[in-house]
């Protein structure tokens, strides 16, 4: 037996972020950003085509495809953990969500902590990757702090920023939107770049969403309503994919089975990484408003269950529902909803090539709820003194509810529900319940 | 004796800058100051008149000429205080933001004025840095370097003057910047390389040059450069250095156009480029696709003058051999290929490229990557298996040519998909005699025996009519949320057509809590009119919301009514009809509810309908659309229950389900459509849609009328009202008479064509007149029972000339549609085709080509047909192309060719394409290998036709499933 004796160039310390919270700064991760320490460091394998991908996702966050006049917001969240890390963005219009899997096999000489931050991708950071080539190494560092990219010439910091509610909302709407998908077609690396390189042009965000047929050389994007086609809204969001064409390996394309618009999600495979582009189902909006989850969110004990639940998650990439059941002595069924909250919150991510939530690190905020399910703090403005509940002869219950100078008339059977309101006149059960149908269903179960 | 102020007065009264400038010169400060508040007060009076004349009232052309004598004075008088008073004192300009902002009149207007310049040398203010300032602030650099060429001003170092220099050096036609350079050659030693350390200096000046530079005579930083900084020159050397660094880093598209157009501009040497090779080599994997071609296109003059080692060139442009452009991609190969006949040593590396070049997307480079890795694939059978992997992703062309060229792959083609014809045949003798022919089943096997194309099957309108059903409202309630969903918007044609039938059977039949009911639908209704009060006619959703507003009020009325002229009018005067209804205290269901989602109605439907309303015709439109709208299947079962059907409302309905009741007593608007139906006149409605025979469509828009009108405007003389106020009466405008009159044509074309469709389901040839309609036509078409006329189908071809992306994408979905359910073969195709190519302008032959080429890619079926209608239409479509067009055409029939293994046999073609063979050119290239092609094993026949088994089995199978629906 040999004695190995190791020496840290440093000792374990507890420093202050910038917003005054302690962390501790382990002499195992001896890097450092702005004194705090890093999770991620190392040489990456691949530094041209690991840059090309920061700077799609770069690219996405810069990205506006509806209302291009308006601020942007410019920062990628980027998780380590489990051999792995994910690099994640949405455009300013938040209506395409990016993320980058970097696999751990192919990372290269790197050391993977578990973490999560987000930087803005400056131009100095930018231009640093735009200049990576296979001859240049390149170095990434995470932290809590932010990101440094460095290579033989120099190196670059990006701090970390304060991740806007805007953000978390669309994380956790991003995330719901993948529940469900299923991947619809498969195309090689060819195909891939044929896809790639017939995206149709930008439109006006009222044009109608395409349909993804098959043709006979791959796939074709159609003006043809087709049953159980992927629908999608705007595929020009996809061009930031194309400049990664020439590394893809292969495409899969997911969506929900059924018709009609609704999200998908095209996994570009490229060596040693996966690259999702997760487009909204209307280019004039992003995610928000689904309504995937306002059910779960308006139940008090189910959020406080989910709040429990973050305490077993600890620090697993892939998040298991049946382990995380056995440790919460609760049903996989209800772990599933419990982090369809978690989700919602952008506290766990939706991984559809491994069918499973993972962890990200953002704190919870129970009191955020309201912002980021608007429509459940909107409901619950609405009192027991607004509503006026009869039952129906032929079953079922019609409640007037009273929102501001209108009244709306909401029938109730069983989980149908309909409303006289310009919410579900527009959406039906598409985006999920409105406020009055919420409120209704509320206060239906107290006098019940 | 005349004073210093009565001359001032004098020369600013007769506007005399000359003068003014003469008066100025001896001027001391002292006296100058004296004159200051003279001259401001006379730049107040002159430009107080001038705004009175001009935006006070209408000016007249008295009134005109005048305020032009006072804005003379006024800049006169601008001058005069510029030269005697301080710039502190000046008034400040007047934003754009305000309310009066055309009356902005601003010391800016005289800093245009030449005699300017002369005052202020003469003066030489304390203030002139000041004044220098606000030059470059107004984008009058030049004026500012005049004080400095002059010795007025020491030459600034500031980042705004050197960013001005940049931007606006040499804005004005004289003097030019490289007069300028003469002049002050300052401006190159001191202030460029000043300029130079800014971070965007370089990048204001390829901004300049590139953006404002689109003419010639705009492009004044690179020639200036290139003749004062030849090569070797230290700045040449950093303009260079800098524009490439620029390049390296992550930009726009657009600021990465400039800079490579920049580039070009100033023509770098081969030697230059290659002191620069690895600033090269790192724009070979660039984000934008321009950057990349721009350092392609450098490295292939560096190989070609042998200044790079042949391995660093093969290695440097691996990532251009994917780029998305074919001609970047193909330059990449020919580098290789280059770099390998100097080194054959590099023999594995530049094969791996050439195989690399395979995987892309085009078949251009897929079958030059392979041309070029052929030779070596013997030697290197690792690659040769790695690209037989791809064969399964290849074009045709390309898959073709890579068979041949594995040594160890079998050549043969893959084994095409089991298609049993006999199968097939079999199938389809099972289908009724009738069914078959009508389906064009029997005609299908005769043509597909002889290995021949069948012949399109012939839809008749509405044969597979009322398979969906359409359920009246069932309340209020339900009426109320159909409603809400028309008002919103969301509603379809079912939606409006059931809200009207609602509305009509409903009417003032209320439940008493009907106001706590129908309030969200009031305060959605009382929304739109607070937004946009709409009259009658203007379109659906507008009208919508009248009528639930005549629901509540039925004594409001519904508008005037119109001639019945467009398929538009014939809606609002149905919506009118039932408006003027809803007070009935007998409301009736209407007659002309569809049961079918595209309008049609069964006819026994239609007989109960009538027997239950009585006898009499109570709304004539209603009840012509109702006949209109009779399927024609089931019309004879109906006519024997509609023979005790009393009154007109009975005669009208037999004479239209074919009985020989008299239609002449009737409402002219339904015996018109009885007319239209016994097809005894062409003067009946629906034939006349179109507006081409009835209406004269308006020589112009009426947003263009709208400029005219305007126009118009300037020279009309202001009326006095009662009140003696200033007016203007628009009606004796006669552009506004036109601009109203094309305005109701638009609205009524524009008035939901795709609900009017639905007016007379079995004629839609009026909506192939207008591209308009013809846009809500097409999505009808995507229906496998809706005729294709010839008119249809050349509008759909003309359709992929449309600006929007998604409609292009739209016609191609059509012909993939017609073709694959057998309404269109390549008959109907080349007869459009040629009527296109033959008559309109408008459709460029690259998106022809994109069209066919996508239409192609759909199907074996779908290539067989457009392959057969291209042979057939190529000589006269060449015929009109230019040389370098013919390629787009040529590429795509020589892959449709690969692909069957078809040979070109029309003689006509072969012909041409004889013509086309000789020379270099890849057109060239094309025609010889079409007509060197030979037939394929797999045909059914291998003569002129050569028609795969698989497109017979998928063009007779189309028709037996059709058949078996």
């Amino acid at each position: 037996m040999v004695d190995l004796s190791v020496v840290y160039d440093r000792p374990s310390q507890v420093v202050a972020d910038d917003a005054g919270r302690l962390t501790v700064a382990l002499a195992t991760l001896s890097p450092t950003i702005g004194g705090l320490p890093v999770f991620f460091d190392g040489w990456v394998g691949r530094p041209r085509l690991v840059a090309a991908l920061l700077l799609s996702v770069g690219a996405v966050a810069r990205a506006r495809y509806f209302m291009p006049a308006s601020a942007r917001l410019l920062d990628p969240v980027l998780t380590s953990g489990d051999e792995m890390l994910r690099i994640e963005a949405f455009s300013s219009c938040c209506g395409v969500y990016a993320r980058v899997d970097l696999l751990g096999d192919h990372l290269g000489e790197v050391s993977v902590g578990t973490g999560t931050t987000n930087v803005d991708l400056g131009q100095e950071v930018r231009d640093a990757l735009a200049r990576v080539d296979d001859a240049t190494e390149l170095r990434l560092s995470v932290g809590s702090a932010g990101l440094r990219v460095t290579t033989r010439v120099g190196s670059a910091v990006e701090r970390k920023v304060k991740l806007p509610v805007r953000w978390v909302k669309g994380l956790g709407e991003a995330a719901l939107a993948q529940v469900g998908m299923r991947p619809m077609a498969r195309l090689g690396a060819v195909g891939a770049r044929r896809l790639l390189d017939a995206l149709p042009p930008a439109s006006s965000a009222s044009a109608p969403p395409y349909e993804l047929v098959p043709a006979q050389s791959g796939f074709r994007f159609s003006q043809a309503p087709r049953s159980g086609a992927v629908s999608v809204a705007g595929p020009y969001r996809l061009r930031e994919l194309r400049p990664l064409a020439r590394f893809a390996t292969g495409m899969r394309i997911w969506a929900r089975p059924g018709d009609g618009a609704r999200s998908c999600a095209f996994e570009l495979a490229v060596p040693g990484a996966r690259v999702w582009f997760v487009l909204s189902p209307d280019v004039a909006r992003g995610f928000s408003g689904e309504g995937a989850a306002l059910d779960l969110l308006a139940d008090a004990p189910t959020v406080a269950e989910a709040v429990q639940l973050r305490g077993y998650l600890g620090w697993r990439a892939r998040l298991d529902e049946n382990e995380l059941a056995g440790l919460a002595d609760t049903s996989p069924e209800r772990i599933q909803a419990l982090l369809t909250v978690l989700g919602s919150q952008g506290l766990v991510g939706r991984d559809l090539a491994a069918d499973a939530w993972f962890r990200r690190d953002l704190p919870f905020a129970q009191e955020l709820i309201p912002r980021l399910a608007p429509r459940v703090g909107r409901a619950a403005t609405i009192t027991r003194a607004d509503i006026e509940i009869r039952e129906l002869q032929s079953g079922g219950h019609e409640i007037f509810v009273r929102s501001g100078d209108i009244e709306h008339r909401v029938n109730l059977d069983g989980d149908s529900a309909s409303c006289t309101c310009q919410w579900y006149t527009r959406h039906l059960d598409s985006r999920g319940p409105c406020r009055h149908v919420l409120a209704a269903r509320a206060h239906l179960g107290e006098v019940s | 004796m005349t004073t210093n102020a009565d001359r001032l007065h004098e020369v600013i009264e007769q506007a005399d800058r000359h003068a003014l400038v003469e008066l100025l010169a001896p001027l001391d400060e002292e006296t100058r100051a004296g004159l200051a508040p003279i001259a401001g007060k006379a730049f107040a009076d002159a430009k107080r008149r001038h705004d009175e004349l001009l935006y006070g009232h209408v000016p007249d052309a008295s009134d005109m000429a005048e305020a032009r004598e006072w804005f003379e004075r006024m800049k006169t008088a601008a001058l005069a205080w510029l030269g005697t008073g301080d710039i502190a004192e000046f008034p400040a300009q007047r934003e754009y933001s305000h309310p009066k902002w055309y009356e902005r009149f601003d010391f800016a207007r005289a800093f245009d004025i030449d005699e300017l310049h002369r005052i202020l040398l003469d003066r030489r203010p304390p203030w002139l840095a000041a004044l220098a300032a606000q030059y470059i602030t107004d984008h009058r650099w030049d004026a500012a370097w005049r004080l400095v060429l002059d010795g007025a001003l020491a030459r600034p170092t500031g980042e705004a003057y050197l960013l001005g220099m940049a931007d606006h050096a040499a804005w004005g036609p004289e003097p030019g910047l490289a007069d300028m350079v003469l002049r002050d050659p300052a401006l190159l030693t001191v202030d460029l390389p000043a300029l130079l350390k800014l971070p965007d200096g370089l990048l204001r000046i390829v901004s300049r040059d590139i953006v404002a530079g689109s003419s010639a005579r705009r492009q004044t930083w690179s020639p200036v450069l290139n003749a004062h900084f030849p090569p070797g020159h230290p700045i040449r050397d950093r303009i260079l250095d800098q524009l490439l660094e620029l390049l390296t880093g992550d930009l726009n598209g657009p600021d990465a156009t400039r800079l490579r157009k920049f580039l070009d501009k100033l023509a770098a040497t081969p030697s230059e480029l290659a002191a620069r090779q690895q600033a090269l080599f790192a724009l070979v994997g660039h984000r934008i696709p321009a950057v990349v071609s721009y350092s392609v296109r450098a490295l292939a003059r560096l190989g070609r003058a042998n200044l790079i080692p042949p391995t660093e060139l093969i290695d440097a442009v691996e990532p251009a051999l994917l780029a998305p452009a074919k001609s970047t991609a193909t330059t990449a190969l020919a580098i290789v290929a280059s770099a390998l006949r100097r080194d054959p040593g590099v023999e594995r590396r530049a094969v791996e490229r050439f195989a690399t070049a395979v995987a892309h997307p085009h078949a251009e480079v897929q079958l030059a990557g392979i041309e070029a890795v052929a030779p070596h694939l013997v030697a290197h059978p690792d690659i040769a298996a790695r690209l037989s992997e791809l064969l399964p992703e290849l074009s045709a062309t390309a898959a073709q040519r890579l068979r041949t060229a594995l040594p160890h792959q079998p050549t043969a083609e893959p084994p095409t998909p089991a298609v049993d014809l006999d199968d097939l045949i079999r199938r389809s003798e099972k289908v009724p005699p009738e069914v078959a022919h009508t389906c064009g089943v029997d005609a299908a096997i005769e043509a597909v025996r002889q290995g021949n194309e069948p012949p399109a099957v012939q839809v008749r309108p509405g044969a597979d009519a009322g398979a969906a059903e359409i359920r009246p409202v069932s309340g209020v309630d339900e009426l109320i949320r159909v409603l809400l969903r028309v008002v919103n918007g969301r509603g379809g044609i079912v939606d409006l057509e059931r809200a009207l039938d609602g509305l009509a059977s409903i009417g003032p039949r209320w439940p008493s809590d009907f106001g706590r009911r129908v309030g969200p639908l009031l305060a959605r209704v009382n929304q739109h009119f607070e937004r946009d009060a709409p009259d009658w006619g203007e379109r659906a959703s507008g009208d919508m919301c009248l009528l639930v507003a005549s629901w509540i009020e039925p004594q409001r009325g519904a508008g005037p009514a119109h001639p019945m002229t467009s398929p538009g009018i014939w809606l609002t005067s149905r919506i009118r009809e039932v408006a003027l209804g809803l007070g009935d205290p007998d409301p009736r269901p209407l007659l002309a509810l569809p049961t079918d989602r595209r309008g049609w109605i069964d006819p026994t439907i239609l007989v109960k309908r009538a027997g239950a309303g009585g006898g009499e015709i109570k709304r004539p439109i209603d009840t012509a659309v109702a006949l209109a709208r009779l399927a024609p299947s089931g019309r004879a079962a109906a006519l024997h229950q509609a023979a005790d059907l009393p009154g007109p409302l009975g005669r009208a309905v037999r004479a239209a389900l074919g009985g020989d009741d008299d239609p002449s007593e009737l409402p002219d608007v339904v015996a018109d459509v009885i007319g239209w139906l016994r097809d005894e006149t062409h003067e009946s409605p629906p034939r006349l849609f179109g507006a081409a025979e009835r209406d004269e469509a308006p020589r112009v828009t009426s947003e263009e009328l709208a400029i005219e009108v305007n126009e118009q405007l300037r020279h009309m003389p202001p009326i006095v009202d009662a009140n003696g106020e200033l007016s203007t009466d628009l009606s004796q405008l006669p552009a506004y008479r036109e601009m109203r009159v094309a305005y109701a044509y638009e609205c009524a074309q524009r008035y939901a064509p795709d609900w009017a469709a639905t007016l007379w389901p079995g004629d839609h040839r009026w909506l192939w007149r207008d591209a308009t309609t013809t846009a809500v036509g097409l999505r009808l078409l995507l229906d496998p029972h809706e005729p294709v006329p010839p008119e249809a189908l050349v509008a759909m071809i003309r359709h992929v000339s449309h600006e929007k992306p998604e409609e292009r994408t739209l016609a191609v979905d059509v012909l993939i549609q017609t073709i694959g359910d057998a309404r269109v073969t390549s008959t109907e195709l080349a007869r459009s085709l040629l009527t296109t190519v033959e008559g309109a302008t408008d459709v460029s032959s690259a998106r022809l080509v994109t069209l066919l080429q996508e239409t192609a890619a759909a199907s074996a079926l779908h290539r067989a047909t457009v392959r057969a209608a291209l042979i057939d239409m190529l000589p006269t479509w060449l015929d009109r192309l230019a040389g370098q067009q013919r390629y787009g055409p040529l590429a795509l029939l020589d892959e449709m060719c690969a692909a069957d293994g078809t040979p070109i046999t029309q003689p006509k073609t072969c012909a041409l394409l004889n013509t086309l063979a000789t020379g270099r050119s890849k057109s060239a290239a094309i025609a010889r290998r079409l007509l060197d092609r030979s037939p394929a094993v797999r045909h059914v026949r291998s003569n002129t036709s050569a028609w795969p088994a698989d497109a017979l089995a998928a063009a007779l199978n189309a028709r037996i499933e059709r058949a078996e629906h």
